[in-house]
C-alpha cells in the first residue's frame, strides 16, 4: 500500500510535468482520483518516511517435548547432568517446553535510493529469553543490473533453508530437521556477499559468494569460550527449472578457540581448516512436494566430522499437509581424532559425536493466509557411536551430550511438537 | 417442455455469472514489450521484477483476496495464495526480494499500466481498457 503511494506519486509528478504544471486543477483532480482509486485516503508527502520503510515480521509459538521419562546415570562419575532428565539438543525435556520453538523477529527494510537499501532484522527466542540479537543488518547495493553486494551481518548460507530457518511460516516443518541443521554450531557472520542473478535458456540460477568473520560464544564444559572463525569463505548455487530448484554450497574459515580458562590449553583449537558443503534438491507442483538435503562439516579438530541427511515429502489436501521425513546424521571416520594420543582432544571428540536416525510425522494445517499450524512427532532410533569400538562413545544421539549418561532404555525415543506460525 | 424451455432460459441467463472471465497479462499501450513467454511470466512473478525485451519491469499484483489473483497464480505459476505467502516468506527474511506491489483493485491496475510502461499487471479479460494491451493468456 504504502510503495504503491509512492508510485501513484511518481505518477502524479510525472502527470504534472505533461501539464507543465500550468493547469493546477486538473493535476489537483487527478491526485484526488488517484487517491481516491487506492483508497489511501490519508495525504502523504512523497519524502514521507513511512514511504521509504516498511516494517516486516515473523513469529512463532511452539510447544515441545520428549517422552523419556528417564534420569541421566553417572556411568564413571563425571557427568555433570547426572540425576537430571535426558535433554533432546541440550534443551528440551519431558517436561512441556513453551520457550524452545518460541520466537519473534522484525525486519526493517528503508530504500535508501534507486539502487540502495538497508535492511535490519531482530530476533527474539524463547529458549534466550526472548533477549533479542539481530540476524541481518546490511546495506545492499545493485552495482549493475542482476549483481547485488551486501555487507553488515548476514546469515550463513550453510544448508538449503539455513537463511530463513527462524521463519517457521516458510516451511512445512515445526522445527527444521535437527539431523541436517543441528550440524554447524553458529548461524550468523560478520562480513559481505556478492550475488548474482542469470539465466540460461528457462534455468534461472543465483550465485552467491561471501567473506567474513565470526566470534561465537559457546558453552563447553560449562565454561563459555568464544569460537572464532576468520577469513570464513563460501560459494553458494540455487538453480530453478519450472517446479525444481536446487542448492550446492561450499564453505570454508579458519578456526581457533583457547581453552586454557578450561585448563585444557592442550585441547585449544588453532587456525584448524573448517570445511563445510551442502547439496539439496527441492520438487514442488504446488499439490506434491520433495525434498532433499544432505550437508556435511570437517572441522580439522577435536569438533568431529559430521554429515547428515533428509528425504521429506508431502502432499496438500485442502488445507492440511500431511507429510514424512526420513533424516540420519553420523560423525563417522574421526579416526584420527580418536587415536590421538591426546586425552582431551579424545574425550571432547567423544563428547561431540552425533549418530541419529529419525522418522518424523506431521501436518501442517493453514489457519489463513500468513497463519498456520503445525503437529509433529519425531522418533528416533539407532543413536549409538559404539561402532567404533570404544565403550565411552556417546550413545544417546542429540539426547545427552554425556558419555556417561548411560543409555535410553527406551528403544524409539520421540519428540513432539506443536507450533503456531505467522508473517505479517 | 414448456417448464424445460424456463429451465434453459433461466441456464442461459445465469451461465455468464458463473464463469469467471480469463485473465489475462497486461501492458500499457505504450510498453515496448510485445511478448512474454510463460517462463519469463512465471519468472518475474517469483521475483517482483525482471528484464524483458531489454527493459527493467515491476510486476503489480491485485489484493491477496481477490479471485482474479488465485487464479493468476493458479494457472501461471501453480501455487496458491498460501504457497505464495510462504514462498515471499523465504524470499523478504533472506533479502533475496520483494513481492510484487499490490494494488487496490481492477481500475487501479488499469490506471498504473496505462501510466507507466514499465509495469506489467493482469486483469480480468473483461476489464481490459484501450490502453492496454494483452501480452499473454492465463490457460
Amino acid at each position: 500500500m504504502r510503495l504503491s503511494h509512492t508510485l501513484l506519486w511518481g505518477i502524479a509528478l510525472s502527470a504534472s510535468g505533461i501539464l507543465h504544471a500550468e493547469d493546477a486543477v486538473s493535476m489537483e483532480e487527478l491526485e484526488q482520483r488517484l487517491s481516491r482509486l487506492e483508497q489511501g485516503g490519508s495525504s502523504a508527502s512523497a519524502t514521507d518516511w513511512t514511504d521509504k520503510v516498511s516494517i516486516k515480521g515473523f513469529i512463532t509459538y511452539g510447544l515441545t517435548r520428549h517422552d523419556v521419562h528417564q534420569n541421566q546415570a553417572n556411568a564413571n562419575g563425571f557427568n555433570m547432568a547426572a540425576g537430571q532428565p535426558f535433554n533432546y539438543q541440550d534443551r528440551v525435556t519431558d517436561e512441556v517446553s513453551h520457550r524452545e520453538l518460541s520466537r519473534a523477529g522484525i525486519q526493517f527494510n528503508a530504500e535508501i535510493n534507486d539502487k540502495a537499501s538497508a535492511v535490519v532484522q531482530l530476533l527474539a527466542r524463547g529458549r534466550d529469553n526472548y533477549d533479542a540479537e539481530v540476524q541481518w543488518a546490511y546495506i545492499d547495493y545493485e552495482l549493475v543490473d542482476g549483481i547485488n553486494w551486501r555487507g553488515g551481518r548476514l546469515m550463513l548460507p550453510n544448508s538449503m533453508h539455513s537463511q530463513y530457518v527462524n521463519v517457521g511460516y516458510a516451511y512445512h516443518w515445526a522445527a527444521l530437521p535437527s539431523e541436517v541443521y543441528g550440524i554447524v554450531p553458529f548461524d550468523t557472520m560478520d562480513g559481505m556477499d556478492l550475488t548474482w542473478r542469470f539465466n540460461t535458456g528457462t534455468l534461472t540460477h543465483e550465485l552467491s559468494a561471501f567473506y567474513g568473520s565470526l566470534d561465537v560464544p559457546a558453552e563447553t564444559l560449562g565454561a563459555t569460550v568464544v569460537y572464532q572463525g576468520r577469513d570464513y569463505s563460501g560459494i553458494n548455487l540455487r538453480s530453478r527449472w519450472g517446479d525444481l530448484s536446487t542448492w550446492l554450497s561450499y564453505s570454508h574459515a579458519k578456526l581457533s578457540a583457547d581453552l586454557s580458562a578450561l585448563g585444557l590449553a592442550a585441547a585449544s583449537i588453532d587456525d584448524a581448516n573448517i570445511m563445510g558443503n551442502s547439496v539439496g534438491l527441492q520438487y514442488d507442483n504446488g499439490t506434491f512436494f520433495l525434498m532433499a538435503e544432505r550437508t556435511e562439516l570437517d572441522p580439522h579438530a577435536w569438533f568431529p566430522y559430521r554429515w547428515g541427511g533428509y528425504v521429506s515429502t508431502g502432499y496438500r489436501i485442502g488445507k492440511w499437509t500431511p507429510h514424512v521425513t526420513w533424516a540420519a546424521t553420523n560423525s563417522s571416520d574421526i579416526s584420527g581424532v580418536l587415536n590421538d594420543t591426546n586425552l582431551f582432544n579424545d574425550a571432547l571428540a567423544q563428547a561431540n559425536m552425533v549418530r541419529a536416525k529419525s522418522w518424523t510425522l506431521g501436518v501442517r494445517h493453514e489457519l489463513a493466509r500468513g497463519l498456520d499450524i503445525k503437529f509433529e512427532a519425531q522418533q528416533f532410533y539407532d543413536m549409538s557411536s559404539e561402532k567404533f569400538n570404544r565403550t565411552d562413545s556417546n550413545v544417546n544421539g542429540m539426547f545427552s551430550s554425556s558419555t556417561m549418561a548411560g543409555e535410553i532404555e527406551q528403544d524409539n525415543p520421540t519428540v513432539y511438537r506443536i507450533a503456531v506460525d505467522a508473517v505479517f | 417442455m414448456k417448464l424445460f424451455k424456463q429451465w434453459v432460459a433461466v441456464l442461459i441467463f445465469l451461465l455468464p455469472l458463473q464463469v469467471m472471465a480469463e485473465v489475462v497479462v497486461v501492458v500499457g499501450k505504450d510498453s515496448p514489450i510485445s511478448s512474454l513467454s510463460e517462463s519469463q511470466l512465471r519468472q518475474l512473478y517469483l521475483e517482483g521484477s525482471g528484464r524483458i525485451a531489454g527493459i527493467g519491469v515491476k510486476a503489480l499484483d491485485l489484493p491477496e483476496e481477490d479471485r482474479t489473483r488465485k487464479a493468476f497464480y493458479q494457472g501461471a505459476v501453480g501455487k496458491t495464495p498460501a504457497q505464495m505467502k510462504s514462498y515471499w516468506a523465504r524470499m523478504i527474511f533472506t533479502g533475496r526480494g520483494a513481492p510484487p506491489r499490490m494494488v487496490s483493485g481492477n481500475r487501479a491496475m488499469q490506471v498504473m499500466l496505462e501510466s507507466n510502461p514499465e509495469l506489467i499487471g493482469y486483469l480480468p479479460e473483461d476489464q481490459v481498457t484501450s490502453g492496454l494491451k494483452v501480452l499473454y493468456r492465463i490457460p
